[in-house]
């Protein structure tokens, strides 16, 4: 009985996800943001293993901001390496910070809001007053107030990017986790005995997570911009980790002489960043149908 | 009365968030590691046999929560400690920059809506035509991209290439040109440059500046801009869709009249409250766009703290910026309590 229902569950979720392709599918825009994420999330994966890291820890001070070739299609760097192979480094870097950014504000997040939601009262006043004080801050600012604490490292980066952006997750889910549990089947699941804790995650939860997801996307932008905004800034692990912002920030000294660092780097910025935003759209138009008009 | 009630409750509010925001950022300048909270009250010439004096002055010896309510009251009689990236205590050098931050934010926001009022006006008139979907287009792009890239891309073309073909180039760096400075005098009544040229009468002086103006506000426009016009395009519509509307349209007055007189009032409500929320962005952006134009702000000031180290130069700066933000968005609560006399709080 429970297999067989497990089963269904799963193939109503693999439908779900299938019919969600193919709306997605009808939009081209939307359909080549969806593309360009995933072709970078596999660039992402990929690189690691495709180009040694030699490439980006080598230093030539002889071939330092060569213009495009054959050799060098993007031209090179400050540091003489090859500035293809050190931006696609950058986007295997940008991708793990946004996953670790995005487990962590996620985790804190849905904890906090799905609780104080689920709770209310006392506690729920509290957070609501927490998250009041984390966003009385502009967010780029906080980010970097953390991050000038925390210290130089690109995981210090992702934690205070976290930091800054859990009170929004904490306050959608809350929002969605009040709606949700005055609808009638929560009533019956209590009246029949479930535990509080049980309704919560097994039924109210699951049913909330697909504002989130859209708000994901469209935050993900914002993650990999104030990224590389603190990067530029001074704030990150320095040159043989490389990452968009701090490649436009070294570019930047020689930028009319050489151009193409800054071009380059900021145009795969961009490109990732405008493919989220599109991906966004597509998704709360599908998943949200009394947002289409 | 009502408004009164509300706007006291929201003063009450904003006490209670600026108390926040103070024992955050409190808690931030002791529990950083491996910096002692001395630093923020000495300066470079300060002798190290000083130091305990000084401990003792600001209580640094006592418990966290004793020395919170010392901290407390520096910061009421605003001694925010000593910045050393700008070589001044830091609420002498947030007074000095303030002005040139504020005219680049007012600048920004007066370019921001005078485009992104009409673009959405006009994307919710042609809805789902090209005209929408061009400025959806050219929204989210301008909003995808990173200020300090678009403010790098702009001095590019405005002022690299325009000069390198020997055209006439916009100026990429600094508030106003060296020579202007030295030839002209004016009095700085306000700080704010342009301002302060109209009121000296001085038009060499507003022309400079204004040329310097142009690149840093517009980068800082565009990227807050998507937001207003998506804001702008949906009230629209929304109002639109409203019986009154279908009403004056069957009394037969004509478009014109319908859009701007009956429409465009009621669906400028909920943009004003967008004001408030993009001068965030627009606080974050400027730290990043004056840097790149070097424009010498309170944003300048903490990109420059931040590459020396100086912790207390960014935890005083974003105290600061946290209280303009926070009562910035008083004022423009209360202006849409005022504006719309619907809701009674």
């Amino acid at each position: 009985m429970t297999n067989q229902r497990t089963v269904l569950r799963t193939r109503s979720r693999t439908k779900s996800i299938i019919s969600t392709l193919r709306l997605l599918r009808e939009n081209k825009l939307v359909f080549s943001g969806f593309l360009i994420v995933v072709a970078a999330l596999l660039v992402a994966v990929i690189t690691p293993f495709a180009i040694p890291y030699s490439v980006n820890s080598t230093v030539h001070f002889t071939d330092k901001w060569l213009p495009s070739s054959l050799s060098h299609p993007l031209g090179t760097d400050d540091l003489g390496r090859d500035l293809l192979s050190v931006i696609l480094w950058g986007t295997s870097t940008d991708f793990t910070a946004l996953v670790v950014v995005l487990g962590i504000a996620l985790s804190i997040g849905i904890l906090v809001g799905a609780t104080a939601g689920y709770l209310g009262g006392k506690f729920d006043e509290a957070i609501m007053r927490v998250t009041d004080v984390f966003l009385a801050f502009p967010s780029l600012i906080l980010a970097m107030t953390f991050a000038a604490i925390l210290g130089h490292a690109i995981i210090n980066l992702t934690i205070a990017i976290a930091l800054v952006y859990w009170p929004d997750i904490s306050r959608l889910v809350r929002g969605q986790v009040i709606a949700e549990k005055s609808k009638p089947y929560i009533e019956s699941l209590r009246a029949s005995g479930m535990s509080r804790y049980r309704i919560l995650y097994k039924h109210i939860l699951p049913n909330t997570i697909q504002p989130v997801m859209i708000q994901l996307t469209f935050k993900a932008p914002w993650v990999i911009i104030t990224l590389a905004g603190l990067n530029f800034l001074g704030f990150g692990p320095g040159p043989f980790t490389p990452d968009w912002g701090q490649l436009i920030s070294n570019g930047y000294a020689y930028f009319f002489e050489a151009p193409n660092v800054v071009i380059f780097s900021g145009l795969a910025l961009l490109i990732a960043s405008l493919s989220f935003n599109l991906l966004g759209d597509g998704l709360r138009d599908v998943l949200d149908p009394r947002l289409r008009r | 009365m009502k408004l009164s009630s509300f706007i006291l409750r929201r003063l009450i509010l904003l006490v209670f968030v600026l108390f926040g925001v103070a024992v955050l950022v409190f808690l931030l300048t002791r529990a950083a590691p491996g910096i002692d909270p001395i630093f923020a009250y000495v300066t470079p010439n300060t002798p190290s046999s000083a130091y305990p004096v000084i401990r003792e002055q600001h209580h640094l010896n006592d418990p966290l929560y004793v020395q919170i309510w010392y901290w407390f009251w520096d910061v009421l009689h605003g001694d925010l400690g000593y910045s050393p990236s700008a070589g001044m205590p830091v609420s002498m050098a947030a007074a000095i920059f303030f002005p040139a931050t504020a005219e680049l934010t007012i600048a920004a926001t007066i370019i921001s809506l005078s485009v992104a009022i009409p673009l959405g006006i006009l994307s919710a008139l042609k809805s789902n035509k090209w005209q929408d979907h061009a400025t959806r287009l050219f929204v989210m792009t301008s909003s995808s991209m990173a200020v300090f890239w678009l403010g790098l891309m702009l001095q590019f073309v405005f002022f690299y290439l325009l000069r390198v073909n020997g055209l006439p180039s916009l100026p990429p760096a600094g508030r106003i040109s060296p020579d202007v400075l030295v030839s002209q005098s004016i009095t700085h009544y306000t700080g704010l440059n342009v301002l302060d040229s109209v009121l000296n009468g001085n038009l060499p002086y507003l022309v400079d500046s204004l040329s310097h103006l142009v690149l840093p506000a517009t980068t800082l426009a565009l990227v807050s801009m998507g937001l207003t016009a998506r804001i702008m395009r949906s009230s629209m519509l929304e109002v639109l869709g409203q019986d009154y509307i279908t009403m004056a349209r069957g009394k037969g007055l004509p478009e014109r009249v319908v859009i701007y007189k009956h429409a465009f009032k009621n669906a400028m409500l909920p943009t004003t409250t967008v004001v408030g929320l993009s001068f965030a962005s627009l606080l974050s952006g400027a730290v990043l766009t004056e840097k790149i134009f070097a424009w010498n702000g309170m944003g300048s000031w903490a990109a420059n703290a931040a590459l020396a180290n100086d912790t207390v130069g960014i935890i005083g700066f974003t105290l600061v910026t946290a209280t303009i933000f926070v009562c910035v968005n008083l004022v423009v609560d209360i202006v849409y309590a005022i504006l719309d006399p619907r809701i009674s709080y």
